[in-house]
């Protein structure tokens, strides 16, 4: 049997449906080496049913289409603006003079992100964009921060109130990095 | 950087203008009030030079002025905020004041040394002049008081302050701005040490002075004691105050990396225009775990997991015996089959299930029941995919991955 089989057979099938879930397979995952043996199959499939799966260059997988619907447009929402927010805070607070860049964001260490995205802690105009996305309290920001780590883009630290970022989070670096060209061409 | 030192540029250029605007009632003007004030302020302005001015000042990054669809200017939030700021000199005393003060001091030691350089010395006089020192080192020493506690002010509304990360890095170079010529001041060489020392010499040469009077003598050695502390608190206050401020500043001030700034942008806009105005949907595609409707068509979902075929069976006898009626199928309802089949607690493979229940129907019409209960029943997270699984009735025969209900 070859793998064209194996992916018919439904072998796979865990993994297409947690790509399907808008899963992010990073490296760190065992399924980032099966995919990347059988990209071209995946590919096919995928695009069979209507979506792209997209290898990312900071090595993972996702899959994409271009229908979205309201709740994934306010989801996408979400997540940017917790994203933008949580830079902007750690930039306010960063006393170590470190550039604020991927790799800092990747540290295994993680971040407290419930307490530095805390309703009670944010300046007023950052709240004002969280109540904007539909995030009207702490236990809104935790649920997209759940959100986000069933897409495999953070994750929560065993035994510490901190999350870390995954590989997947540079889909969202680099949007804003692309914010900071458009506003210098401007 | 530059974007904000230009933006700073045009504001303190034209902080007369923007700060009558800011007393305004909703801190607006029509256009030709605008034109007036350009004009008042700029004597030697044509026409032409004004409305380029006027129109300058809403092209400028970010906007100072916006035109209302009324046909009145007014002034960004961020402007007023920052002029409030700026009249009140952010609490500091200026720079050119304690100049000011220490080169009184100098002239008032000159004039000393005069009076102590005549062959009749005027102790009245000295005395007078040993007040004005008096009078400037109280001034100083309450200006380094002050100026310390604005400088922790401002480090705390630096550091805490509500405004947006655009504002506060424009705050950071108008202190920056502000404290460098203090920074000058506070230098072991400058003038203000100086001539702290020379005041204090000449205090030093009426102290030695056998003939001077014992009260002028002692005010004079209170004197050079105080200005000897003053000169000491003058500068570490100012030291101690800097270096406060100094890595709050530098946070704002140090050039940052594409993803902070555009972070900065983005949320600008948000703030400004609108979560929408961004269009992040269009750039960033998220797939969700739970779909309002089924996350593909069914043509697809033939295509990838289903092939439908028929099977050539081999020839049999005709029976000539008079058919039987044929029995009417009963219809599926699919509502009633979703809510049967939604409620079981687990069920390992649907597609047998609807089989046994509706023995008569066609397998076409047993497959295409199945998918619309899937569709129906909206909840994935219940579903798993397993092999493909063979399903025959009459002379059909359809392979297709079992569906199997999880509890």
């Amino acid at each position: 049997m070859n793998y064209s089989d194996d992916i018919n057979s439904g072998k796979y099938s865990d993994l297409i449906w947690a790509l399907l879930r808008g899963q992010h397979i990073d490296l760190e995952m065992k399924e980032y080496a099966l995919l990347e043996d059988l990209e071209d199959e995946f590919t096919t499939i995928f695009r069979t049913l209507g979506f792209e799966l997209v290898k990312d260059i900071q090595h993972f997988f996702y899959v994409q289409r271009p229908n979205v619907s309201s709740e994934e447009r306010q989801t996408a929402n979400k997540f940017c603006a917790v994203f933008f927010i949580f830079i902007q805070q750690m930039q306010d607070k960063s006393d170590s003079g470190r550039e604020i860049d991927l790799q800092l964001l990747l540290d295994r260490k993680g971040y407290n992100l419930e307490k530095i995205l805390s309703v009670a802690t944010l300046p007023d105009h950052l709240s004002r964009i969280l109540i904007d996305v539909g995030l009207h309290s702490d236990e809104e920001i935790e649920r997209t921060l759940v959100s986000m780590s069933n897409l495999k883009l953070i994750e929560k630290i065993e035994n510490s109130p901190k999350w870390r970022f995954r590989k997947g989070i540079s889909r969202l670096e680099r949007l804003a990095r692309e914010f900071a060209i458009e506003g210098e061409e401007e | 950087m530059s974007r904000i030192r230009e933006f700073l540029r045009l504001l303190y250029k034209h902080e007369e203008i923007l700060t009558y605007i800011s007393q305004q009632p909703s801190q607006s003007i029509s256009i030709d009030y605008l034109h007036i004030l350009i004009r008042q302020t700029n004597a030697e302005f044509n026409e032409t030079q004004v409305e380029n001015l006027s129109s300058y000042l809403q092209r400028s990054d970010p906007p100072i002025l916006s035109l209302l669809d009324d046909g009145t200017f007014v002034l960004a939030t961020r402007v007023t905020d920052l002029l409030l700021w700026l009249s009140n000199k952010m609490y500091l005393v200026n720079d050119k004041i304690i100049i000011a003060l220490v080169e009184e001091m100098r002239e008032i030691s000159e004039k000393i040394s005069l009076e102590m350089n005549r062959p009749k010395i005027n102790s009245h006089m000295i005395d007078q002049h040993l007040e004005a020192m008096w009078r400037v080192n109280s001034q100083l020493r309450d200006i380094s008081d002050s100026n310390k506690r604005a400088i922790g002010t401002q480090t705390q509304e630096l550091r805490d302050g509500a405004k947006d990360f655009e504002t506060k890095q424009m705050m950071a170079q108008m202190i920056s701005d502000y404290l460098e010529p203090m920074k000058e001041l506070i230098d072991e060489n400058s003038g203000v040490v100086n001539a702290m020392n020379e005041a204090e010499l000449v205090l030093g040469t009426i102290k030695s002075l056998h003939t001077m009077k014992s009260t002028i003598k002692s005010k004079s050695a209170r004197l050079s004691s105080e200005l000897s502390s003053t000169s000491v608190a003058l500068r570490k206050d100012h030291i101690n105050a800097l270096s406060t401020i100094q890595p709050f500043l530098d946070v704002y001030l140090k050039s940052h990396s594409d993803l902070v700034l555009g972070c900065n942008r983005a949320l600008a806009t948000m703030n400004e225009k609108g979560v929408s105005s961004l269009n992040i949907p269009s750039k960033i595609f998220i797939n969700l775990r739970k779909q309002p409707y089924n996350i593909f068509s069914e043509h697809n979902f033939a295509r990838c997991f289903q092939r439908l075929f028929s099977v050539d069976f081999e020839a049999r006898d005709l029976s000539i015996h008079p058919i039987a009626p044929k029995k009417v199928a009963d219809e599926i309802r699919t509502n009633q089959l979703t809510k049967l089949i939604s409620n079981r607690d687990s069920i390992p493979d649907i597609m047998h299930f609807i089989l046994n229940e509706y023995p008569d129907q066609s397998l076409s019409v047993c497959n295409k029941a199945c998918v619309d209960i899937l569709v129906k029943m909206n909840d994935f997270d219940r579903i798993r995919y397993g092999g493909i699984e063979n399903y025959s009735r009459g002379n059909y025969q359809l392979e297709v991955a079992r569906i199997e209900l999880l509890g």
